[in-house]
C-alpha cells in the first residue's frame, strides 16, 4: 500500500514536472512560431479559373516564405468587396492587403487607411531597386500615383480589345476593322449580308469611354470634365449611328461574350480578361480597338493596396507578397494563365509571355500591343457618381435617341457637381 | 402591511423587466442602436472610413430635396409598392378563397404557391433574369410568341423594366398574402356562413357581406406588412436591372446602397434610410387610423 502510495506521489510529482516542461516548450515554440509566421489576409474578387491560378501563386509564396502566411480570401463580386472593405476599415479590422479599383484607392487614401507601396522601396532586404521600379509599365505607375506618391501596385489589369468572328466577317466580305469608319462599314456589311448583328455594345460609361478616347477625347482636362467636348459628342454620335441610324448594332446589359459565343453578333468590345470565356468553337480573333482620331484603349482592373491598420510587420510581409505577385516571372505566368496584362516590361518580353502570344498572335497579341496607347479612368473618389451620370447619358442617346451633345452636357454638369469642380 | 405590498408589487414589476431583458437587449443592440446610429450619421458628413466626422446638421436632407435621383427613386418605389401590394393582395385573396376548401391535393397546392416566398429573392431573380432574356430564345419571349406577339427586351425596355421587376415581386409575395388570408378565412365561423346560406345569400353576397367584412383585420395586416416589405425591395433590382435602364427601376433602398457603399456617401445613405423610416412609420400610422374606422373586428 505504502509503496503504491509513494509511487503514486512520485508519479504525481513527475507529472507536474512534465507539465511544466511541456508548457515551457509550448510557450517557447509558440513564441518562435508566432514570430516566424506573420499572417497576411488578402482580399480579392477573383472567381472561378482566376481564383485557382491565384491560389496556386499564394501557395507558392507561402512555401517559399515560411515566416509569412498569406490567406487569400475571396469576397464575392467587386461590389461586395467594396462594401466589405468599407465595413472592415470602419470597424478597425481591415485586411492586410486587398485588390482595389483606383477610385476606391482615392477614398481610402483620403481616409488615411492605406500605406503607399513606395514606403517599402528603400527597405534593404525586401526593397525595390530603381531598375525594378522602372520595369513596371509606366502608364500603370502613373495611374497608381496620387500627388507624386506611388500608392498601389498594378496587378490584374486588362485592356479593351475588339473581338471578331472571322467567319461572319468573311461572309460579309470585310476585313478586321482598323479604323472606326471601317468598323461602322463592317458592322453594316455583316448585318446586310448575313442578317446577324455586326456589333454588340453596352449602353454604359465603359463602352463610351473606349470610343471617347479613340476619338481623341478625355474624361477630365485641366481640372474640368471634358467628355462633353466635340470628341465625346462624336464618340456618342458614332455609337448612336451604329444602333439607331444603321441598325447594325444593339445594346445589351449582360455579358457580351455570351452573345458572341451563340452567334448573335460578329463583333464586340471587352477587355482581354474575357479571353478565357470566348468559345473556341468559333474562329475568333482579338484586334486593337479601331482608331478614331487616334489609336487608344481603356484600361480596367484592380491594384494591390496595403492597409494601414495592420502592424508594421504585417505590412512588410504584405509588401513582400505584393512584390512577389508582380515579380517578372510570376507576373508572366499569371498573365498567361488568366489573360490579364503583364504589368512589367520584362514580364511582357519574357519567353513565357512571348510564347503565349506567339501560339496565336491573332488572339493574344492585341492586348499588350495597345499598352502604349493605354488610357485610364480618373482616380477620384467621387468617380462612381460620374459613372452613373455618363451611363445615363449613353442610355438616353441609345434608347431614347436624345442628341449626344444635350445628353453629355447634362452628365457633365451633374459630374461637376459630384466632383465639386 | 400596505407598504410591504407596494414594495412587493414594485419588485414584481422589476422582475417583469428582467424577464423581457434578454429579448429587449437583443432588439436594442441589433435594431434600436443601429437606428439611432444611422440617425446620428445622417447629420454628419461621414463616409465611415474617414477618421474625422463633422456635424453638418440637416445638410444631407437639404441635398435630398434637390437630388433628382432621389425623387425618381421615391416615385419608382411608390409605383412599385402600389402595384405589388395591390396585385399580390388581390391574387393572394383569390387563391385563398379557392383553396379554403377541402379537396384532394389542397396541401400540395398551398405548398407550391407558398414556395416562392421561402425562395431567396436573389436566387429567384437570377432565374427570372433568364426568363426575361431579351433575345427570341428567352423563355418569356417564346411564350409571347405563341400568342403571335413580338419579342420584347423586357428588362432593357424603359417602359417594360419596372413592370417586369414588379411581376417577379408579385409572384414572390402572393403566396405570403395567400397564407395569411387563408388563416383569416378559417377563423370565420361556419355558423354565420350557414345562416346566410339558409337565408338564400348567393356566393357573391356571402363573399361581399360576410367574408370580406370579417376578413378586414387580416386584409389590414397584409396591407401593412406588404407596404413595409415593398418599400424595402432591393435584391430583385440589384440582380435584374441594377436600377436601369434610365433609372426607371431605381428604388429607394437600392439608391441608398449605391450612395452609401459605392459612392462613399455613408451619411447621405443614412439620411435616405431615415427618410424611408419616417415614410414607413407614417404609412403604418395612416393605415392604423383608417383601420380604426373601417376594420371590423370579431363577430
Amino acid at each position: 500500500m505504502k509503496l503504491t502510495g509513494s509511487s503514486r506521489q512520485l508519479s504525481g510529482r513527475r507529472m507536474s514536472v512534465v507539465w511544466v516542461l511541456s508548457l515551457l516548450v509550448a510557450f517557447v515554440a509558440g513564441g518562435t512560431l508566432a514570430a516566424a509566421a506573420t499572417e497576411v489576409t488578402f482580399w480579392h474578387a477573383l472567381g472561378s479559373d482566376h481564383q485557382a491560378v491565384l491560389n496556386e501563386l499564394v501557395a507558392e509564396f507561402n512555401a517559399a516564405n515560411p515566416d509569412v502566411v498569406v490567406r487569400a480570401e475571396y469576397q464575392g463580386s467587386y461590389g461586395d468587396l467594396q462594401t466589405k472593405l468599407i465595413a472592415a476599415v470602419s470597424a478597425g479590422r481591415a485586411p492586410t492587403v486587398s485588390l482595389v479599383y483606383n477610385n476606391w484607392t482615392a477614398a481610402f487614401l483620403d481616409a488615411g487607411a492605406l500605406v503607399p507601396v513606395e514606403q517599402f522601396f528603400d527597405h534593404g532586404e525586401h526593397g525595390l531597386s530603381q531598375a525594378e521600379r522602372d520595369d513596371y509599365v509606366a502608364s500603370f505607375v502613373a495611374a497608381n500615383t496620387w500627388d507624386g506618391t506611388w500608392v498601389t501596385m498594378p496587378f490584374n489589369k486588362s485592356i479593351y480589345v475588339l473581338y471578331y468572328n472571322q467567319e461572319l466577317l468573311d461572309r460579309a466580305g470585310v476585313g478586321v476593322p482598323a479604323t472606326m469608319d471601317e468598323l461602322r462599314a463592317a458592322a453594316k456589311a455583316v448585318k446586310d449580308k448575313t442578317g446577324v448583328y455586326g456589333f454588340a455594345l453596352k449602353a454604359d460609361i465603359d463602352h463610351f469611354g473606349v470610343f471617347l478616347h479613340a476619338f481623341g477625347g478625355r474624361w477630365i482636362e485641366d481640372g474640368k470634365t471634358a467628355f462633353n467636348g466635340p470628341e465625346g459628342v462624336a464618340a456618342l454620335r458614332f455609337m448612336q449611328d451604329l444602333v439607331l441610324t444603321d441598325g447594325s448594332a444593339y445594346y445589351h446589359d449582360g455579358y457580351l461574350d455570351e452573345e458572341f459565343n451563340v452567334g448573335n453578333t460578329a463583333m464586340f468590345m471587352a477587355t482581354v480578361a474575357t479571353i478565357p470565356w470566348v468559345s473556341n468553337d468559333l474562329n475568333w480573333g482579338a484586334a486593337p480597338i479601331p482608331a478614331g482620331a487616334v489609336q487608344a484603349s481603356l484600361v480596367q482592373g484592380t491594384d494591390l493596396a496595403i492597409f494601414a491598420q495592420a502592424t508594421p510587420e504585417e505590412q512588410l510581409a504584405a509588401w513582400r507578397f505584393v512584390k512577389f505577385l508582380t515579380s517578372p516571372e510570376v507576373n508572366a505566368r499569371w498573365a498567361v494563365a488568366t489573360g490579364y496584362l503583364p504589368v512589367r516590361e520584362s514580364a511582357a518580353q519574357s519567353a513565357t509571355y512571348q510564347e503565349y502570344v506567339n501560339q496565336d498572335p491573332k488572339k493574344y497579341g492585341a492586348g499588350v500591343a495597345q499598352l502604349e496607347h493605354a488610357k485610364f479612368d480618373p482616380g477620384l473618389a467621387a468617380w462612381f457618381d460620374a459613372r452613373r451620370n455618363v451611363t445615363e447619358a449613353v442610355e438616353e442617346a441609345l434608347i431614347l435617341g436624345v442628341d449626344p451633345q444635350d445628353a453629355l452636357n447634362r452628365a457633365a454638369q451633374a459630374t461637376d457637381r459630384a466632383l465639386g469642380l | 402591511m400596505k407598504r410591504g405590498e407596494t414594495i412587493r408589487k414594485r419588485i414584481r414589476g422589476w422582475a417583469g423587466l428582467l424577464y423581457v431583458l434578454p429579448a429587449l437587449s437583443i432588439l436594442g443592440l441589433f435594431q434600436l442602436a443601429p437606428v439611432v446610429y444611422a440617425a446620428w450619421l445622417s447629420l454628419t458628413d461621414s463616409n465611415l472610413i474617414r477618421p474625422v466626422t463633422n456635424f453638418v446638421g440637416l445638410e444631407q436632407y437639404r441635398r435630398m430635396i434637390s437630388d433628382p435621383s432621389f425623387h425618381i427613386a421615391l416615385k419608382n418605389t411608390v409605383v412599385y409598392t402600389v402595384g405589388v401590394v395591390f396585385f399580390s393582395a388581390l391574387f393572394g385573396l383569390m387563391l385563398a378563397v379557392l383553396l379554403n376548401r377541402k379537396f384532394r391535393g389542397v396541401g400540395l397546392y398551398r405548398t407550391l404557391l407558398f414556395l416562392p416566398v421561402v425562395t431567396a429573392t436573389s436566387t429567384a431573380a437570377v432565374v427570372w433574369r433568364w426568363m426575361y432574356a431579351p433575345n427570341p430564345n428567352g423563355l418569356l419571349n417564346r411564350i409571347v410568341a405563341l400568342f403571335g406577339m413580338e419579342s420584347q427586351r423586357w428588362l432593357l425596355d424603359p417602359d417594360l423594366a419596372l413592370p417586369s421587376v414588379m411581376a417577379m415581386s408579385i409572384w414572390q409575395s402572393t403566396g405570403y398574402s395567400m397564407i395569411i388570408f387563408l388563416a383569416g378565412l378559417q377563423n370565420i365561423s361556419s355558423t354565420v356562413m350557414e345562416a346566410a346560406k339558409v337565408d338564400g345569400a348567393n356566393w357573391w353576397q356571402r363573399l361581399r357581406y360576410i367574408t370580406l367584412p370579417l376578413l378586414s383585420p387580416t386584409i389590414f395586416f397584409v396591407l401593412v406588412i406588404s407596404v413595409i416589405h415593398s418599400f424595402q425591395a432591393v435584391s430583385q433590382v440589384l440582380v435584374l436591372t441594377g436600377g436601369g435602364p434610365l433609372r426607371r427601376t431605381l428604388v429607394l433602398v437600392y439608391y441608398l446602397y449605391q450612395q452609401a457603399f459605392e459612392s462613399f456617401n455613408m451619411a447621405y445613405g443614412a439620411a435616405i434610410a431615415m427618410t424611408l423610416f419616417v415614410i414607413l412609420a407614417a404609412c403604418t400610422w395612416i393605415q392604423w387610423k383608417v383601420a380604426e374606422k373601417r376594420v371590423h373586428y370579431g363577430e
